[in-house]
């Protein structure tokens, strides 16, 4: 089988050099990326035309639905014109830098997988503009797509009735990978989490976990540039999660990788994500990073003290005023800190009105943000 | 985890898109093939059901020619070698393009989802994946007793002839391919159009039936929408010595008019498709 060797990123983008992505990644973690920020919100955020490698504006798709099931009189006039348009998606912008992780996070319903289908060239938009790796996905699809990887969560890419070994061989003729380099791959994610001995049971013998490993693992085969992940923790027990969120955060850490992830589970986009984009309806309600995200929609910090006896009840009221107490037992306090609260005082009065046994202050967690984005969008 | 090279010069595929196609059709076809070679039991019970079905029609037009002298020119000599062109057909139209039939369900389930999102025309990546090699083998092996027979009776067929009927046979195949192809494309617009493709198995049975004793206005309706007499029926007269070679290439301008008008309405439906196309939820 022939090969031919060039950088995917320089075919896309001719200014693109070879290690970029990873310069341009740590760059960004550090801040130092040439990210203009809109004046006035973060949802303006832009990032610098070199560096994106995910630029989506304005994009729209509707779906066409059936009214009402089929049946009684009218049914035949139902089926002919009993449609109406939804609109799944209304008008999304944002854009994802070379090298980056971007959490896509919404309520059920709220567009995000049909955002990474139009991402991938599955789906044709109704309008706008989407551009990855400097080409529109659904019209420039097989090149498009030999420089992408994509992992469906709820849709598996081997086929259940054979070993795994028979599906990766099949994606092997698909993107070319020759011996050296199929070896390479085998021996990395061998090492890994013990691909090789998962690859020639049958899948239907495999345990979910077992099996999300060896899908992650062949949508790496090719080595893709940007990958989409579509709740690839989906269903997995917390070994299994923590698994595949360390292989994700160590394939980008290594190779770069730009990633856009939709995800349910906050805890992964806390571990993975430096930014998030948080869609509500079709549209894009939050563009930042976690840290904008709490203080835009729950800027308060959580405190819980146990403690053996109180000292000063009146230095406890004075302490608690302005704060939710949240629960309070015999022993433990747990209090909602709104932002702008001198913690320091406040932890002093507590230290003087108690007898404190432990105390913890903390952010509230990201679900908990989320239930607060959530309701606040209409 | 060091074992991860860095990022730099990434080997690209650089094969043409159809040697990309082979090389997944000749993957999938191995594959396929290990995936039916796992149940021998139900591979032997397959041939035996073609075997009978074979048997039982050959003994009706056995019983049918002790009666009449021929039946609109053909002898049951002509008729056999009606049988062998037939399910010759059948054994490469079944392997080959009968995965189609599950478009439908593709569509339905979000599997064309995954083939979208891969550099491989998902028309092709369906076809690989749904090549049943197990059904050509089959088939194959049940025509060996009609050849033994065809041998005892002293058929001989002129080896040109029976290479430029195959030809013919060939075009009329993909005509018929693509005929299948447009009916399937009506999953992307109909909640369930599984059924009509029904009216298109209709047909497949027709082959063992001289169909060019029928009227000339049904021949060309049913050629427009099944070309059963194209890819069967003249090919297997022509082979038999029952056709010249002029009206052989006339079929074959005829089945070349039928492809092309078909895979140019299947390309333009499967474009309008995909524009149309929704994805399952999930």
């Amino acid at each position: 089988m022939r090969e031919g060797y060039h950088c995917a990123h320089m075919i896309a983008c001719p200014r693109a050099s070879p290690g970029r992505a990873v310069a341009s990644s740590m760059a960004f973690a550090a801040g130092r990326i040439s990210v203009v920020y809109g004046t006035r919100s973060s949802q303006d955020r832009r990032v610098a035309a070199a560096d994106v490698a995910i630029d989506v504006r304005d994009l729209r798709r509707s779906f066409r639905r059936r009214k009402k099931p089929l049946a009684g009189a009218g049914w035949l006039r139902s089926a002919l014109r009993g449609f109406e348009a939804v609109e799944a998606l209304a008008g999304v912008t944002f854009q994802v830098a070379r090298g980056e992780v971007v959490a896509y996070v919404g309520p059920n319903g709220s567009g995000k997988s049909t955002t990474i289908k139009c991402l991938t060239g599955i789906l044709v938009p109704s309008s706008g503009h989407v551009e990855c790796l400097g080409m529109v996905p659904w019209r420039q699809r097989l090149e498009y797509t030999a420089r992408i990887g994509v992992l469906f969560g709820q849709k598996s890419l081997l086929f259940w009735d054979l070993p795994v070994r028979d599906a990766i061989e099949v994606y092997r003729r698909i993107y070319g990978v020759g011996g050296d380099r199929f070896r390479n791959w085998l021996e990395q994610f061998d090492a890994l989490f013990g691909l090789g001995k998962l690859l020639d049971r049958r899948v239907y013998t495999l345990s979910l976990g077992e099996r999300m490993r060896c899908e992650v693992a062949a949508s790496f085969l090719h080595r893709p540039s940007v990958l989409f992940l579509d709740e690839p923790t989906i269903g997995l027990d917390a070994q299994a999660k923590d698994a595949v969120r360390q292989l994700l955060s160590e394939l980008h850490r290594s190779e770069g990788l730009t990633v856009l992830l939709t995800t349910h589970q906050m805890e992964e986009v806390e571990t993975l994500a430096t930014r998030l984009v948080v869609l509500a309806a079709g549209r894009v309600a939050f563009d930042g990073s976690p840290g904008e995200l709490r203080a835009r929609y729950l800027p308060v910090k959580r405190a819980r003290i146990t403690f053996s006896a109180v000292r000063d009840a009146e230095r406890l009221g004075q302490a608690l005023a302005g704060c939710r107490v949240l629960e309070r037992g015999y022993d433990m306090l747990q209090l909602e800190i709104p932002s702008g609260h001198e913690i320091a005082r406040l932890t002093a009065w507590l230290l003087e009105a108690l007898e404190v046994i432990d105390l913890e202050i903390s952010d509230p967690p990201m679900d908990q943000v989320m239930l607060a984005v959530y309701g606040g969008v209409p | 985890m060091s074992g991860f090279a860095p990022p730099g010069p990434q080997p690209c595929d650089t094969r043409s898109p159809a040697a990309r196609n082979r090389d997944l059709l000749l993957a999938h076809f191995r594959v396929n093939l290990a995936r039916h070679a796992a149940y021998p039991v139900s591979l032997i019970l397959e041939q035996l059901s073609y075997l009978v079905g074979l048997v039982v029609s050959l003994v009706l037009w056995r019983h049918l020619f002790t009666r009449l002298p021929s039946f609109a020119g053909w002898s049951f000599d002509d008729v056999l070698v009606l049988h062998l062109f037939g399910n010759l057909f059948l054994a490469l139209f079944h392997s080959l393009f009968m995965g189609f039939h599950s478009f439908h369900a593709i569509v339905r389930n979000g599997r064309l989802d995954t083939w979208l999102a891969r550099p491989v025309d998902p028309r092709i990546a369906h076809l690989a994946a749904s090549l049943k090699p197990e059904e050509l083998l089959n088939r194959l092996l049940a025509l060996v007793p009609l050849i033994l027979y065809m041998r005892a009776r002293g058929i001989e067929l002129d080896a040109g002839r029976l290479a430029a009927g195959l030809a013919a046979m060939l075009v009329g195949l993909a005509a018929f391919a693509c005929i299948q192809l447009v009916w399937c494309y009506a999953a992307f617009w109909l909640d369930k159009s599984d059924a009509i493709l029904a009216f298109l198995d209709l047909f497949y049975g027709f082959y063992r039936f001289p169909l060019d004793a029928l009227p000339g206005v049904a021949q060309l309706a049913l050629t427009l929408a099944a070309p059963l007499l194209l890819a069967v029926t003249y090919p297997a007269r022509f082979a038999a010595g029952g056709a010249s070679w002029t009206s052989l290439l006339a079929v074959c301008a005829a089945s070349l008019a039928v492809l092309a008008g078909w895979a140019w309405a299947q390309e333009r439906l499967w474009r309008a498709g995909l524009d149309a196309y929704q994805s399952p939820g999930g």
